[in-house]
C-alpha cells in the first residue's frame, strides 16, 4: 500500500444521480469512478489519497447547485466530477466559477460552451453526430426524421442534425419532441410510418427512448420497410448500460460513442481493463462508455495531481494539458485552447447479448471543435456524396 | 420547421477590442479566438479603416467590442448611430450617464465586466443580428424616403393623364401602375423617367394606354 501518514488526502466531490430518471447512466459513471479510486489509492505511484464525497441529486436541478456549493465550501473539494445532463451542468457552472473550482464533465454533449473551470472529457458534436451522419447517410440516405426529449440536448443535437442534412441537400421529414420520461410515442410512430424516412435520429433519453425503440420494433414486425437494416434508428448517447432495457428491440440499430466494450480483437489493453472491471463489478456487467468515462476522469485527475504534487486547480489544469493520460479509450489529450478532449469516435451496431458490434472507427483522434468553427459543409457533402442504400459491413465482434 | 435566423459561423472574422489593458476583459480575446476569429486590441484610438487598404497591418474589421466605461464619441470615426459594423458594449459601471451613452452608440448587444467566456458567443450573435436588422431597416427607410420625394412628380403625371384621357384619378393611377409594372419599375421611378424625358406634358402623356 502506498499510503503513509505523511501522504496528503484530497477530497473529490461527485455529483451522480444514481436515483432518478437517468440513474442507469449515473450508476455506470459511479462504478467507473469507484473502480478508479480503488486503483489510485492502492497504487504506490500516487503518493496521496483521494477521498470521494459522493452526492446523489436524484436528477433534481436545484439539488445539484446545493450539493456543489457544500462540497466546495464545507467539504473542501477543489474538484467536482459529474453532472450528466446539460441542464445540471449549467446549474452548477456559476458555483464552480465563483469558487474557482474545477468541474470534470464526463458525458457527450451538444457543445457551444467553453468554461475555464470545466474539463470536458466527453464527445462534442464534431465527435459524435458528425461522424455518425458521415457513416449513416451514404448507407441509408439523406431523408431524416428527428426525435428528442424536450430539453437542450435534444433541441441542439437535432439543430445540428438539421444543419448537416441541409449541408448535403437532404431533407428533414419531421421533428418531434417528448417530455422527459414520457412514453407517449404512438403519434411519432404513426408519423414515421407515413413519411418513411431513410433513418431516424433518436435524441430521446431514458424511458422515452426505450418505449420508442420497442414501438419501432413492433412497426418493423408488421412492415419489413421499417426493419433496422432498412431504416435504422441512430443515437448519439445510447450505450450498453441501456441495452438490457431494450432486449431484442434494439438489435440492428446504431449508436456512436468513444468507447464500446466490444473491442477485444483490436485492443489488448482493453481486455486487461475489462478483466479488472469484471473483477470489480462482477463478470456479467458490460461496461459502457460511461463506466469508461467515470473511470477515466478520476484517472486524469489523479495523474494530474501526481504530476504537479498538489490538487491546486491551476496546477492540475497545467499538468493535465501537458501530456496525454492513459484511459480505457486510449491516451487522451485535453486541448489547452478549449478544455475539451481529443477523442476517437466509433460507430456501433447493437448486437445480441447487450454488446455493440463496432462497425466503424475513426483512424485517429478528432480534435474537439465545441463551436463547430471548423465544420466544412463542402467537405461533408463530398464525404457523404454517394447517396443510396448499401450494406452494413460488420468489422467488430 | 424553417428557421429564418441562421447562427453565423465566425471562422475567419476579425474583431477589434477597444479597451484599455485590463484583467476584466482578458478572457474576451481568448473566447473570440475559440469562435474562429482573429483579434486586435486598441486603446484609445481605433485605426483608420480607410487606411486599411494602404496599411496592410490593419485588417478590415467585422465586429467591434468597445469599452462603455471610459469610451467617448471622439474615439469613433463614424456618427454615433451609424457604426459600419456590429458592436458590443463592454459594461462595467451601470451609472445612468454611461448607459445613456451606450444607448446613443446604438450597440446591438453588451457584455458585463468582468467578462468570462460565457456570454461572448451570444453577444456576438445578437450584435450581428441587430446590425443586420438595422442595415435592412435603414435601406428600406432610405428607399421609402426617396420614393416619397418623387410624390410631386407622380402627382404631375397623374394630373396630365387625367386631363389627356379625360378620366378620374383612380383610372389614371391604374393606368400608370400598369405601365410601371410592364417596365418593372416603381410608379415613382416610372413617372420620374417620363418627366425627365421631357414628356409628361399634356400631349406626351397620351402614350399611356388606358383601358
Amino acid at each position: 500500500m502506498g499510503e503513509t501518514h505523511t501522504n496528503p488526502v484530497y477530497r473529490v466531490g461527485f455529483l451522480y444521480s444514481v436515483t432518478g430518471p437517468y440513474r442507469a447512466i449515473a450508476q455506470d459513471l459511479y462504478d467507473g469512478a469507484r473502480m478508479a479510486l480503488a486503483e489510485v489509492n492502492q497504487d504506490d505511484r500516487f503518493a496521496f489519497r483521494l477521498v470521494p464525497e459522493f452526492r446523489d441529486p436524484a436528477g433534481v436541478p436545484e439539488r445539484y447547485t446545493d450539493f456543489c456549493e457544500s462540497l466546495i465550501r464545507r467539504d473542501g473539494c477543489r474538484h467536482i466530477i459529474g453532472t450528466i445532463t446539460s441542464l445540471a451542468r449549467k446549474e452548477v457552472l456559476p458555483t464552480v466559477e465563483k469558487y474557482d473550482a474545477l468541474l470534470w464533465y464526463p458525458c457527450p454533449y451538444e457543445g457551444f460552451e467553453c468554461s475555464e473551470n470545466v474539463i470536458y472529457t466527453g464527445a462534442n458534436p464534431n465527435q459524435h453526430i458528425l461522424p455518425l451522419f458521415e457513416y449513416v447517410i451514404p448507407k441509408f440516405g439523406r431523408r431524416v426524421y428527428l426525435t428528442g426529449s424536450n430539453y437542450i440536448w435534444g433541441w441542439e443535437t437535432n439543430r445540428i442534425g438539421r444543419e448537416l442534412i441541409h449541408a448535403c441537400d437532404g431533407e428533414v421529414l419531421g421533428e418531434k419532441y417528448l417530455a422527459i420520461d414520457s412514453v407517449d410515442i404512438d403519434h411519432i410512430i404513426e408519423d414515421i410510418k407515413a413519411k418513411k424516412p431513410d433513418f431516424i435520429l433518436n435524441n430521446l433519453i431514458g424511458n422515452s427512448s426505450y418505449a420508442f425503440i420497442r414501438a419501432y420494433q413492433k412497426l418493423g414486425a408488421e412492415d419489413p420497410e421499417f426493419a433496422p437494416s432498412k431504416r435504422p434508428i441512430v443515437s448519439c448517447n445510447l450505450t450498453e448500460c441501456e441495452l438490457s432495457q431494450l432486449g431484442a428491440a434494439g438489435v440492428g440499430h446504431l449508436s456512436t460513442a468513444i468507447y464500446f466494450a466490444n473491442q477485444t480483437e483490436t485492443d489488448a489493453e482493453n481486455t486487461a481493463w475489462l478483466d479488472r472491471f469484471h473483477a470489480f463489478a462482477g463478470p456479467d456487467r458490460i461496461p459502457s462508455v460511461f463506466v469508461a468515462q467515470g473511470y477515466a476522469t478520476v484517472k486524469m485527475l489523479a495523474e494530474s495531481i501526481r504530476r504537479g504534487g498538489t490538487d491546486d486547480v491551476q496546477s492540475v489544469r497545467h499538468h493535465l494539458m501537458r501530456q496525454p493520460v492513459e484511459t480505457p479509450f486510449g491516451n487522451v489529450r485535453i486541448d489547452a485552447s478549449n478544455n475539451h478532449a481529443a477523442l476517437t469516435p466509433l460507430i456501433g451496431q447493437i448486437g445480441a447479448g447487450g454488446w455493440f458490434d463496432i462497425v466503424s472507427r475513426a483512424d485517429h483522434a478528432i480534435e474537439p471543435d465545441p463551436y463547430l468553427v471548423h465544420f466544412d459543409a463542402d467537405a461533408f457533402r463530398r464525404k457523404v456524396g454517394q447517396a443510396g442504400h448499401g450494406n452494413l459491413r460488420v468489422v467488430g465482434g | 420547421m424553417k428557421r429564418a435566423n441562421r447562427i453565423p459561423n465566425f471562422r475567419g472574422w476579425h474583431a477589434w477590442v477597444l479597451h484599455r489593458p485590463s484583467a476584466a476583459i482578458d478572457p474576451l480575446p481568448r473566447q473570440l479566438e475559440r469562435l474562429g476569429m482573429t483579434v486586435d486590441r486598441y486603446w484609445p484610438d481605433l485605426p483608420d479603416q480607410n487606411d486599411a487598404s494602404a496599411n496592410l497591418s490593419v485588417k478590415p474589421v467585422d465586429i467591434l467590442f468597445f469599452d462603455a466605461d471610459m469610451g467617448m464619441d471622439e474615439q469613433f470615426p463614424w456618427p454615433s448611430d451609424a457604426a459600419p459594423m456590429p458592436t458590443v458594449a463592454l459594461i462595467g459601471s451601470e451609472a445612468p450617464g454611461r448607459l445613456e451613452w451606450v444607448l446613443s452608440r446604438q450597440s446591438g448587444a453588451h457584455l458585463q465586466k468582468p467578462v468570462s467566456s460565457a456570454g461572448v458567443f451570444s453577444s456576438a450573435v445578437l450584435a450581428v443580428h441587430a446590425f443586420e436588422q438595422q442595415q435592412k431597416l435603414r435601406a428600406e427607410i432610405s428607399e421609402l424616403r426617396r420614393r416619397l420625394k418623387l410624390r410631386p412628380v407622380v402627382a404631375r403625371v397623374l394630373m396630365t393623364v387625367m386631363r389627356s384621357h379625360n378620366i378620374d384619378e383612380h383610372g389614371a393611377l391604374r393606368a400608370i401602375r400598369a405601365e410601371a409594372m410592364k417596365k418593372q419599375q416603381t410608379i415613382e421611378d416610372y413617372c420620374a423617367a417620363i418627366v425627365a424625358s421631357g414628356r409628361g406634358g399634356p400631349g406626351d402623356a397620351t402614350t399611356i394606354v388606358t383601358n
